[in-house]
This record gives C-alpha cells, structure tokens and sequence, in this order.
C-alpha cells in the first residue's frame, strides 16, 4: 500500500470518529447534573430569569433539535457561546489553543530531546553505570506526577535560584496579535523582549509536563535497544567489522524507537489534555485549564469543543506517529493490506 | 452609590429627592465626572446603563428587574427612575449598579455568536467587547487582560475622587494561581494581597516576616438550610430540637475568626437585628422539643439527609458535627457530599431537595432584605438559597412589605420582625458568621479593608485607590 493511501484511509477512520464523539459528548455533556442556565444566572437568580436564559440559549428545545442548530452553527466555523466567558467559544479557543500548543511544542521538544539522549545512553551502556543512573533518574522522573515536578522546579528555580519567572504568561506588553503564537507573533513584530518573556515563562511548566514523559520513552528506548543488541543481525554488522557507533546509530536504534515514537505521540496528545494542574500551578492560561473551568461551570458548548478539539489532536497525532512508524518499518502498512 | 464601613454614600449622585409614594426616584448627577475616553459621565449614560442592564438580565440584575419601570434622562444631570412598586433599600442596592459610557458601548456592538443571546438594535449589547475592555469611569482602567491569567490595570488620572497619595500606579490581578504559587510569591514578595486560601495555607503564610491575615466579613454564613416540607424536617418541633442540639461553639471553631451566628442574618449586615432569640446547645431543650413534636413516637425510623458541597471541604466538617450532635438525640442523620452543580439540580425540586444543606450563603448588597428576600420568599423556591421550601404568605407579606418601606428604621424594625418569626420557624441552623480570610505583605501595604474598615460588599474588599503601597519598606524584607 502506498504511504498516501495509508494516510487518506485514516484520514476517513478519523472523521467518523470526530462524529461519533461530537454525538457523544453532546448528549453526555446535556444529561450530566447541573443546570447551565441556572450557573449563568446565579444561585440567588429566580426562577423566571433562569427560565428566560434557557430560552434565549435554546436549552428549552429537545436534544436532536439542539445538536441540529449546533451542527449549523458548526458549518458557520462558529462553535456556540460560552456562559463561562460569556463571550464566543470559537474566540475562546482562538485565545486559550494557540498558548496550550506553544507550551506543548516546547514540552514535546524536551521530551523527544530527552527521551532520545537518554535512551541510547542507557541502552548503549545496558548494566554499567551509566545505565544504572539514567535508571535511577527515569525511576524518579515516572513516579512523580507533573504538577509534583511543576511544584519542585517552581521552589528551586523562582526561589531557591530565581533565574524563572514564578508565574503568569507574560510580563511585558503583549505583541501584535497576528497568529496567536505568541512566540512566533514576538518574532514577526520584532519583539526580541516578548519572545525572552515568553520562553522563560514556559521553561519550567514545559519541563515539568516532559519530565515524566521523556523518563518513561527513555526506559522504553533502552529495553528496545538491550532486546535487539542480542538479535542475529546485530552480531552479523558487529563480526563484518562496522565500527560500534554505525551499529548503534543505524541498526540498533532505528528499530528500537518504534514503540517509544508511539508512546510520545500519546504522551503528547494527552498533554493537552491532562496540563491542567501544571497550568494552575504557573497560572499558565491554557487550554487545559479552559476545559477545566468550562466544566465545572457547566459551559455545554465550550465541553463539547474542548473535547473535540482534543480528540482531533490526538487523532491527527495518532496519524503522524502511524506514518513515522510506517517510514520506519513499511512492513506495518504493508500487513494493514495483507501483503 | 457607593458603599463604605460605615453605610453608603453618594458617588456619582450628588443628591435624590424620592416621591411620597416612593415610585420615582429622582437623582442629580456630579458635574465634571469623566470616562476613561475622557467623556463626562451623563444622565443619558445612567439611564443607558440600567435599560441594558434590564434587558441582559444576568448578573445583579435580579435584584432591579422586578422594580425598575423606566428611566429617563430628565437632562444632563437629572436623571429618574420609575418604579413599578415602592422599594426602599434601592439605594443600598445601586452600589451594584455600574455606569458604561454610552457611546464607547455603541461603539462595539456586534452580532452575537451562536446560541447567544440577541437584544434586537442593540445586538450583542458589546458583552463580548466588555468582557475584556472596560467603559467606565472609575479610578483604575483596563490595560491589559490576558482571560484566565491576567488583568493588568493603571491608575486614571481624571478620576474624579480622592486617590490616596501611595495608592498604586498599576495593579495586576492574577488568575487563581495554587496554593503553592501563592506561597512562594508573598515569600519573594511578587505578591502583596492573597486571595481566599486553605486555613493551612494561611497560618504558614502567617509565619513569614511582615505578612499578616485580614479578616474580612461581609456577610457570608455558614448554614445548615432545613427543607421545611420534607419528612421528619416539616415539623416545627422536630426542627427546633435539632436547632438546640447542635454545638455552636463546635461549629464556629471550624472557620478561622467565625462567630456564632445570631440568627438568619449575618451580624455585620445592616438590618440585622442584635436582640434576636438565639438557639443554642441545649439538650433538655432539645428533648422537650422532639417530645412536642408528631414524630416523638418514630423519628428513629427517619433518616435526615444532610447534604455538603464537595467543593468546600469544610462543610463535611460541619455536616459531620451535626451529625455528632443529633446521636446524642437519637436521630439518624445520613451525610452526602453533593458537587455544587448536583447541589443546585437537587434544590430546583422540592421532592429532591436534601432534609438539610450545608452552604455558605451571602448577600448581594449590604443590606438585610439582600439575603432574607432570596432565601424565604416564595418566588425563591427553586433556587439553591431557597431550600427551605417554606413557601409561607405571611412572611411573603413581610419581606414585600419591609422592601416597600423607604423610611430606613422604619424598614429596619420590619426586617427584625420577619427575622424574629423566621428564628420561631426554625427555617435553618445558623452556624457561624465566617470572615473571608486575605493574608498580605502589612509590612508594606496599608489595606484599609483587612485593618476592619470593610463595607459588608464583597465586591469593595479591594478598592485600590486606598490601598497604599510603600516601595522602600519591601526592600527592607528582600
């Protein structure tokens, strides 16, 4: 099967599965306790005000005539209003996705950073040393939860040796809003200063989501790479008289990352997700603590977008690790057709 | 108008004339009051602001819809507002009433998105703009606000009242950072007032070298709300004994600074009535009561219901010391952690509401009738403040009589009256009077508000223009 055709395939498996799960959520977002209306208005409102907002909000209507107007609405590139922001949720994911993905791009860049130096490392040196240590750091990096490791960086970087901001998103003026990156916004307008501001702001919680994850794909690297140092073709390169370094590089790590480009591709996508309590520690304002907060208020269209928008990132990534592991090794697209 | 420690005072009014039937309400507006555009403030902007304020309907806006007819702009500083029916605390009930600059909110209607309210001409009535932009005329406006991380605000020099000398030039509100943050900011001083904190948090917070903890009260009170139509809580009797078994004393110590409460009304709040009848702990009272009461002969077969907000931990404390409390008369008592969503979906149905909550209910504006007309009116059933059920004419005739009286004391005494039967109907156990608890950098921030020169109006707990900040005195701690 040719590469394209492999990714048109899931393309499609993609978008019945973005259907589905708008269906799903938008029942289950509806059928879930508490009144969105009566949140809106506010615990001391009577009822004829929370009666009047759940007809302008069209919550009085019956569920298939609500995901009608929400589909319509959808092909208009308008995701609904938020009653948590009280404004637009398509603004809102305008505002709060751009910032998520910058920090998850940085978080991604230390994960693939550290999970592929070291990995080798350790699988490279299996049972000496520097194995040993790398084991002992991965073993403390998986145990700790994020928003633990967001805590310790916070105390020994703002406090004990302030070189990070504790805090916030940004402390000077804020670029020109062009793309809503705002690291590549600073860039095209010239704000050397806002593009500074912005990297030590997102050094730490970007550290504290990668640490767990590139601990985990270092120690999924290295027994990839002790399982296939004792495979015949290994021994083979080895005997022909390649030298260690054109082993290694070539033959023993290319199969090895498989599984851990599969694991990060995940560990990425979850970030977005799961980021919440890292963004709450630096006040980082996030996607994921929009979804947070969108939740416990009740905010039906915001739920359902946050929810979709996630689902396509962890499809589309899903997508790109299928495609990387199938460059890597093309017998996978090949037994997808049966060949 | 605007509220102060000691009641309220006029702001942008300069005086008001009321008619005798109390339905018109005339105010002369200041001369020379500027927007942040530098526009001056006029009666067609009032007016404006309370017609859009009506037609949104969110927000306070419960408190004006059922009395405000009309109002006009009579000239450029007269301005008049009609009423459907006398309303005497209005003018406590206009510090909640904020004034937009017409023309700069004109100016940025749009049409709403999806599913968003509509109001005709008007459009979106720029609620997406204001959601982040300011029109106003206050002593601090809008720099910059990054939603869920920041609000960045600097000092409007044409304001048109007092700015203390030291108040801060700039001011930036964080966007609820944790507990751990928060703690490492006061530490370094990045942060010179906390918002509401774990106690745990506080006391730690306490230990650090110029910090200290403001108790602030303004009006919030811990409740044990009764569903007053629901087996065995519908009798009256049954009701008082559980009223005189609980431990007070208990109860208060859970919240630091909390007093007992004396009665439905907080006692910082004006209209509360300080020679009202307290319950308290006692037992022999408690029996005497259950004795009376039509379930003496089985109420061991009941089982009382007490439901807690998830999101305040504190409650399970308090529902678990009533529960404590009525073992020692016998009554079953079953405990529930409820999330608020769960809790306000269970109080919208009489059947479903819990025989007891446990919520921490405050008032809107500084004023009695605030939280008596929204908990024990009829028209309040339904709501989570109104889990009582009590759907009673007589205090309904009460509480509409009290809010038509303009005369203040007169009003007043009516506010105790309807206290007095409420505390005889035994609607809800009063815990304690809780205090919001802010801790800041005393050392070198003077907050008038945490120093107990409070207005009982949550919304002025920071009003930044007398806050005074001394740089050099930071230094010193750094």
């Amino acid at each position: 099967m040719k590469l394209s055709t492999y990714v048109a395939r899931r393309t499609i498996y993609v978008i019945f599965t973005i259907i589905g799960l708008s269906i799903f959520v938008f029942i289950l977002a509806r059928v879930l306790p508490g009144d969105p209306a009566r949140m809106m208005a506010g615990s001391t409102a009577p009822e004829y005000i929370v009666e009047r907002l759940r007809e302008q909000l069209r919550l009085n209507k019956p569920l298939y005539e609500q995901y009608f107007y929400w589909v319509m609405d959808i092909t208009r590139f308008d995701l609904g209003y938020s009653i948590y922001t009280r404004r637009s949720v398509t603004l809102d994911v305008m505002q709060y996705l751009p910032i998520s993905l910058e920090l998850i791009f940085l978080s991604a860049l230390f994960e693939i950073g550290g999970g592929f130096i070291l990995g080798p490392i350790a699988g490279r040196y299996s049972y000496k040393w520097p194995d040993n240590f790398i084991r002992l750091l991965c073993y403390v990096g998986i145990s700790l939860p994020a928003f633990v490791w967001a805590i310790i960086l916070q105390l020994v970087f703002t406090f004990w040796i302030p070189v990070f901001p504790t805090q916030g998103f940004l402390d000077v003026a804020p670029p020109a809003h062009l793309t809503g990156l705002t690291m590549l916004d600073s860039l095209i307008s010239g704000r050397f200063d806002a593009f500074v501001d912005v990297l030590k702001h997102m050094t730490l919680p970007a550290l504290a989501l990668a640490i767990p994850a590139f601990t985990q794909d270092a120690r999924i690297i290295r027994s990839g790479m002790v399982e296939n140092k004792e495979k015949d073709y290994i021994t083979m390169a080895l005997s022909r008289g390649l030298p260690e370094w054109v082993v290694t590089s070539k033959y023993l790590l290319k199969p090895s990352v498989i599984p851990a480009v599969t694991v990060m591709g995940l560990s990425i996508a979850s970030m977005m997700g799961n980021a919440f309590l890292v963004e709450t520690v630096f006040s980082w304002p996030g996607f994921s603590k929009y979804g947070m907060n969108v939740m416990m208020n009740k905010d039906l269209n915001a739920i359902v977008a946050v929810v979709l928008i996630i689902g396509v990132i962890y499809a589309v990534l899903n997508i790109v690790v299928d495609v990387i592991v199938a460059y890597l090794d093309p017998r996978i697209r090949l037994v997808e057709k049966g060949e | 108008m605007h509220p102060t420690a000691e009641g309220i005072e006029p702001w942008l009014a300069d005086n008001w004339t009321v008619s005798t039937d109390g339905l018109t309400w005339t105010f002369k507006l200041k001369q020379g009051v500027k927007f942040h555009d530098g526009s001056e403030l006029k009666a067609e902007d009032v007016a404006f602001s309370m017609d859009r304020l009506l037609t949104i309907g969110q927000g306070y806006a419960f408190e004006f819809l059922p009395y405000i007819n009309k109002t006009t702009a009579l000239d450029d500083y007269t301005v008049e507002f009609k009423l459907n029916k006398s309303w005497g605390p209005m003018l406590n009930a206009l510090t909640l009433f904020f004034v937009v600059n017409k023309d700069v909110v004109m100016a940025h209607i749009a049409d709403p998105s999806a599913g968003a309210p509509s109001y005709g001409e008007f459009k979106d009535y720029a609620t997406t703009w204001l959601a982040t932009h300011d029109a106003g005329s206050g002593p601090y406006k809008v720099k910059s606000f990054i939603t869920e991380a920041s609000l960045t605000m600097e000092v409007f020099t044409d304001y048109f009242e007092e700015i203390l000398p030291n108040a801060p030039e700039e001011v930036i509100f964080s966007a609820s950072p944790g507990a751990a943050t928060v703690k490492t900011m006061m530490a370094k001083r990045e942060l010179e007032i906390a918002g509401e904190l774990p106690r745990e948090v506080n006391e730690y917070l306490e230990t650090i070298t110029g910090i200290k903890a403001g108790k602030i009260f303004f009006g919030d009170q811990v409740t044990l709300s009764i569903n007053t139509r629901r087996p065995p809580t519908d009798d009256v009797h049954f009701r008082r004994a559980m009223a005189y078994a609980f431990n007070y004393t208990a109860g208060a110590q859970i919240f630091a600074g909390a007093v007992q409460s004396k009665g439905p009304v907080s006692q910082e709040i004006p209209g509360h009535d300080p020679n009202i009848f307290v319950y308290d702990m006692n037992l022999a009272k408690a029996q005497e009561e259950l004795q009376q009461s039509k379930y003496a002969s089985n109420y061991t077969e009941y089982e009382v219901e007490v439901a807690w907000c998830a999101e305040v931990a504190d409650e399970e404390k308090v529902s678990i010391l009533f529960a404590n409390c009525m073992q020692q008369l016998g009554i079953n008592v079953k405990v529930t952690k409820v999330p608020w969503l769960s809790m306000i979906e269970l109080a919208a149905i009489q059947e479903s509401t819990p025989n007891m909550m446990c919520f921490l209910p405050c008032t809107t504006y500084g004023e009695a009738a605030s939280i008596l007309n929204v908990k024990f009116h009829s028209e309040a059933a339904g709501s989570c403040y109104g889990c009582s059920w009590l759907l009673n004419d007589t205090i309904d005739q009460m509480l509409e009589d009290a809010l038509s009286t303009v005369d203040q004391d007169e009003r007043f005494a009516k506010y105790a009256n309807i206290q007095a039967e409420l505390q005889q109907l035994c609607t809800e156990i009063n815990v304690c009077d809780m205090p919001m608890i802010q801790c800041y950098q005393d050392h070198y921030v003077d907050w008038p508000t945490a120093e107990g020169q409070a207005p009982p109006d949550l919304c002025y707990n920071i009003e930044c223009r007398l806050i005074q900040v001394y740089p050099e005195k930071r230094q010193e701690l750094l």
